[in-house]
């Protein structure tokens, strides 16, 4: 199961610096231009990606298809609250969507949408070089997951991709709840230093 | 605010992934509320959720943008026709983060505190139904520890007013102790005042003094 894991992860490199600037200019259009087309182009890159996420996380066909229109009607409808310096448009639907997530799980408030959609304006002094290794970050970051060992990508894989809590993983892998941890953290750390590495 | 204790590399990334309970994830999201630097690492981790969301292989959309969901988009009205009304706080709940003061919705004084042991006085805060961890407001007098006690999982005490100390590091407003499972501590709340703090455990506490045990029996924490 591991090997799989590290070969998908190596396997399909992402394109997603050479798509960030394109996707962000796609959003700027729909924020200031409500423009359809540029929508669209939103809507078939990450759609059927969100859908996809949903369903390695367990949800059903229906479900992942209602949360990933709920997604990009998001998407469509709070354009203009994107901040290209908080991020790339993928990281900003990534949030969204695991957000809805939550919110279908509880049923209640999601406590963690007040810690990331409330903060517009805030970094809006950063320098135009800064805001182009903003945009590198997922590059860096591609190539930093296509390297780790693969006992790390696998914990990391587990809990994005896959949904499950820290413990949850260490049942599946038969680890100590510790060892889940640490991997963790240096699987993070790699990534840490590599972007640190862009400023 | 100086803040010096942050959440767990791997407690951030649990959030980040949205993978950490609803507990759990109030306390973190109330420190991220004001600590700057947990919130650029936070969005850095869900840059490797991004990351991953892109290598996915697609599951094509059955109703696609030319269908209902193009008649959705006109029909969507733009939020920024209707701002969001701001809550008016008082100067008490603005000292609080402000995920914990949209979800109270009363202030501090108005907190109907119940009774946990000398000096100590706690508020559950509700969760969902199906969210095994347990959440609440503790509040401290000056020199009174929270009795001894193990963990059964993770554990997070954020401070919103006053300090304590914790095997002699010092906890103060907007400091995250981030506690496992393999910890066991006996924090003292420091003097001057008594100590406020948001805390989350994933599961229910084991209290090692009798009056701890008994009052768990009571008290349920």
């Amino acid at each position: 199961m591991l090997q799989s894991f590290v070969r998908s992860s190596r396997a399909v490199r992402s394109k997603s610096s050479a798509n960030a600037a394109l996707m962000a200019s796609h959003l700027r259009r729909v924020a200031q231009q409500r423009d359809k087309q540029a929508f669209r182009e939103l809507f078939e890159t990450f759609g059927p990606r969100v859908k996809a996420l949903l369903m390695r996380q367990g949800a059903d066909v229906t479900m992942a298809e209602d949360i990933a229109q709920e997604t990009l009607l998001t998407v469509w409808r709070k354009a203009h609250l994107f901040a290209e310096d908080k991020g790339s448009v993928s990281t900003w639907i990534f949030t969204i969507a695991r957000n809805l997530r939550i919110d279908r799980l509880r049923r209640q408030v999601v406590w963690q949408r007040w810690s990331e959609e409330n903060y517009e304006g805030e970094c809006d002094d950063l320098l135009p070089d800064e805001l182009v290794s903003r945009r590198q970050e997922s590059e860096q970051i591609a190539r930093v997951l296509a390297t780790l060992p693969e006992e790390q990508v696998a914990v990391v894989r587990l809990s994005y991709v896959d949904g499950l809590s820290h413990l949850e993983i260490a049942d599946q892998l038969k680890l100590p709840l510790g060892t889940v941890k640490s991997r963790m953290r240096l699987a993070y750390q790699k990534v840490r230093s590599a972007l640190e590495g862009l400023r | 605010m100086r803040i010096t204790h942050h959440p767990d590399v791997a407690t951030l990334m649990g959030y980040s992934a949205g993978t950490l309970g609803e507990a759990l994830s109030a306390v973190v999201a109330c420190h991220l509320d004001w600590c700057p630097r947990c919130r650029l690492e936070s969005q850095r981790m869900r840059t490797i959720g991004a990351v991953l969301l892109e290598e996915l292989t697609p599951e094509p959309i059955l109703d696609d943008c030319d269908g209902m969901f193009s008649a959705r988009l006109d029909s969507v009205i733009n939020v920024r026709e209707f701002p969001v009304r701001r809550r008016a706080y008082s100067d008490d709940a603005k000292q609080f983060p402000k995920p914990l003061s949209r979800h109270l919705e009363f202030d501090l004084g108005g907190i109907g505190w119940k009774w946990l042991g000398p000096g100590t006085k706690y508020f559950p805060i509700p969760l969902s139904d199906n969210s095994p961890g347990d959440l609440r407001l503790l509040n401290i007098a000056p020199g009174r520890a929270i009795p001894e006690h193990g963990h059964g999982g993770t554990e997070l005490t954020l401070v919103l007013q006053g300090s304590f100390t914790d095997r002699s590091v010092r906890y103060c407003r907007g400091d995250l102790a981030d506690a496992d499972e393999e910890v066991e501590h006996r924090p003292v709340v420091d003097p001057g005042g008594p100590c406020t703090c948001l805390w989350a455990s994933e599961s229910p506490l084991r209290f090692k003094t009798l009056g701890g045990r008994i009052a768990q029996r009571f008290i349920g924490m």
